[in-house]
């Protein structure tokens, strides 16, 4: 315990440091108003913004991205209450209870409980975080190259056919990214696969330029001429120095009452999906709403402004944002494709993540366990007093934005390694993503693949030299044999659900 | 997205078409990787062994969509050819003119030309931005980012 308070003291004191609020607070910043912004999500800010971080520090790099993606959770609420549009997927149920809120003249009242929801989901998801992260790497440490090959089979396996539309076509996006992975430098041998003989290829493809071409080009060429300029239903009074604004957030005995309670489970649902693989912020939010709803007295008010069916989903969102962070760090696999994009970050900047990341870069670890905090804290500021602002937001129109987003996307693309080369790549792959997205194949599954297709392969070449080629050694191993099962059994799930007919459409929301 | 009145096709076209992709990337990608780098044998694989399963399994994958997707009626397949041909032209030409003639005419020609994406074109507004996210690259990424650019620069 005492290590704990003295690891976290520790924390604190590098997330203090200026240039560390800086960039704690950029963070949170982008992440509110990319979230705010339909039609722009934490992904392709992520990837954006990823070339920036190769000039900062990998601790400052981690806070900055984090932040984006914890972030977006408190901004995308607001677009749900205000527009009825999700700002980003994870907070798409929002709108079924926090649009008729807005429509009564409770838009404050929405917002004040979304941000106090998403402030106890995600100070639950920390104190989850502190505390299971060092426990989960001991354990991390126990693993062989098996073990890691099974467990980033299952990982890969649960991302593509828990949360998608289509599992089969999602593991196929899989497969395919992994394929991609495996272009460049072979390390073992040294022999270049793929590259045909084009020198910028000996490297691999650039994470920047796939992430932005399926991310940011495709989704751009998808939402131009489609996404109309909104109305806003906000009417209260946007200075938060008046009585008027704080008057018009105040939910009322009733509804006071109930926040806490929805808000406490939610987070307990988004704390637990949120550290499984393959489940995440968005599945997190649609499983507490069924649960507010069948466990409510009156269900028949969700749907009409039920302040339990916004506070328990913006609390599962957040938590879950906060716990993705326990495997991605402590065992390397990613959870989902935003968590694959912090790994690539974090590889980038030469750090490798896994079970030694706590003991070797404490520094980094703790660190950002305290940015969590802080930024937790600027986002209830920049969400409630700020409000007007992110309502001016909203009226920026779609033909003023796509143009800058795709000049922010070609600079970052060519800033990192200042080549054509690059650029030239992310439109390849903005043109396949929206080849993929017309044919309903999802490109995150394709991302989570080709950042751990490398690793996948040395693993898996490891395990079978210490095995003598014996294939076996997968089902031997109990921890390994585990993983292998649970895989089976999604994997025949998945075939059995593509069989029986379609299945609903993923959430298509901006990503 | 069509609504429940439109006609539906009787196959899944974006999933047949998607998954014979797929069977050719794989295969492509599978022979390729036999032909030209060692296979190996399971204990000590080369670097084909690994890329050849990959391949293969891509390509059996494919085969399945695009077999489920011939059994069953899907959503007609939409190209918005207008948005798709502004965006590819417009990051095309950045990509170009940026070691030619510098950053700032690199930028104004994309906005530009993005802007074709969607009418009406508004030509005003399109040389403010252009001009404003001209000055904000050489700024923010020229100067703060210290990325070797030139703001205006003849190289053709």
């Amino acid at each position: 315990m005492s290590d704990l308070l003295a690891n976290l003291a520790m924390g604190f004191s590098v997330a203090f440091s200026l240039k560390t609020l800086f960039w704690c607070f950029v963070g949170v910043f982008m992440g509110t108003f990319i979230g705010v912004l339909p039609g722009i999500g934490p992904l392709a800010t992520i990837s954006m913004l990823l070339p920036v971080t190769f000039h900062l520090d990998a601790t400052s790099a981690i806070i900055m991205l984090a932040g984006i993606y914890y972030g977006a959770n408190y901004g995308g609420s607001t677009a749900s209450i205000l527009l009825n549009l999700p700002g980003t997927p994870s907070s798409a149920v929002t709108c079924l209870d926090g649009y008729p809120m807005a429509k009564q003249g409770r838009a404050g009242v929405a917002l004040m409980a979304t941000t106090l929801a998403s402030f106890i989901g995600s100070s639950i998801g920390i104190l989850l975080f502190t505390g299971f992260a060092p426990a989960l790497a001991e354990v991390g440490l126990k693993f062989g190259p098996a073990e890691y090959f099974a467990m980033m089979l299952l990982g890969l396996v649960a991302a593509s056919t828990v949360a998608t539309g289509a599992p089969i076509k999602g593991v196929a996006m899989v497969v395919v990214g992994v394929a991609l992975g495996l272009v460049g430098t072979d390390v073992q041998t040294g022999q270049q696969r793929f590259t045909f003989g084009l020198l910028p290829l000996a490297d691999g493809i650039n994470l920047v330029s796939l992430a932005m071409g399926l991310f940011g080009i495709a989704e751009v060429i998808n939402s131009v001429g489609k996404v109309a300029q909104q109305q806003s239903t906000y009417r209260s009074s946007v200075l938060p120095w008046t009585r008027d604004f704080w008057r018009a957030m105040d939910p009322g005995r009733d509804d006071w009452r109930r926040i806490p309670g929805a808000s406490v489970r939610g987070s307990a649902i988004g704390s637990f999906f949120g550290a499984l693989p393959g489940t995440g912020p968005t599945i997190s939010s649609f499983l507490s709403y069924a649960l507010e709803k069948k466990i409510a007295r009156e269900p028949k008010r969700f749907g009409q402004g039920a302040i339990e069916g916004i506070s328990s989903p913006e609390a599962a969102n957040n938590a879950a944002a906060q716990t993705a962070f326990i495997p991605t760090l402590t065992l390397g696999i990613p959870g989902d494709v935003v968590m694959a994009l912090m790994l690539g970050a974090l590889i980038i900047q030469g750090i490798q993540p896994g079970p030694r990341l706590v003991s070797e870069h404490p520094e980094l670890f703790w660190g950002l366990a305290a940015s969590f905090w802080i930024g937790n804290v600027m986002l209830v500021i920049l969400n409630l007093p700020l409000i007007g602002i992110w309502v001016a937001i909203l009226r920026i129109p779609y033909s003023i934005l796509y143009p800058s987003i795709l000049v922010f996307l070609v600079i970052g693309v060519y800033s990192v390694n200042n080549s054509v080369f690059d650029v030239a790549t992310c439109i390849l792959f903005g043109v396949i993503g929206y080849a993929m997205n017309i044919m309903r194949f999802e490109p995150a599954p394709l991302l989570l693949g080709f950042v751990l297709g490398p690793l996948m392969e040395e693993h898996l070449r490891r395990a079978m030299l210490l095995a003598r080629g014996d294939p076996m050694v997968f089902l031997q191993r109990p921890i390994s044999a585990t993983f292998v099962a649970i895989t089976a059994a999604l994997l025949l799930l998945a075939l059995w659900s593509s069989l029986r007919s379609r299945r609903v459409e993923g959430f298509s929301a901006p990503i | 997205m069509p609504g429940a009145g439109a006609v539906m096709r009787r196959i899944d076209l974006g999933d047949v078409v998607g998954g014979l992709l797929l069977v050719a990337f794989g295969l492509w990608f599978a022979l390729y990787a036999l032909e030209h780098y060692a296979y190996g044998t399971a204990r000590r694989m080369g670097p084909g062994y690994f890329p050849a399963w990959v391949g293969f399994l891509v390509a059996g994958l494919g085969s399945v969509i695009a077999l489920f997707g011939l059994l069953r009626a899907g959503d007609p397949v939409f190209v918005r050819l207008r948005p798709l041909l502004a965006v590819i032209a417009a990051t095309s030409i950045f990509a170009l003119s940026v070691e030619r003639f510098g950053v700032v005419p690199a930028v104004v020609a994309l906005v530009f030309t993005a802007a074709l994406g969607e009418s009406p074109y508004r030509l005003l507004r399109t040389t403010l931005l252009s001009l404003g996210l001209a000055v904000l690259a050489v700024v923010l990424f020229g100067w703060g980012l210290g990325i070797p650019f030139q703001p205006f620069q003849w190289t053709p």
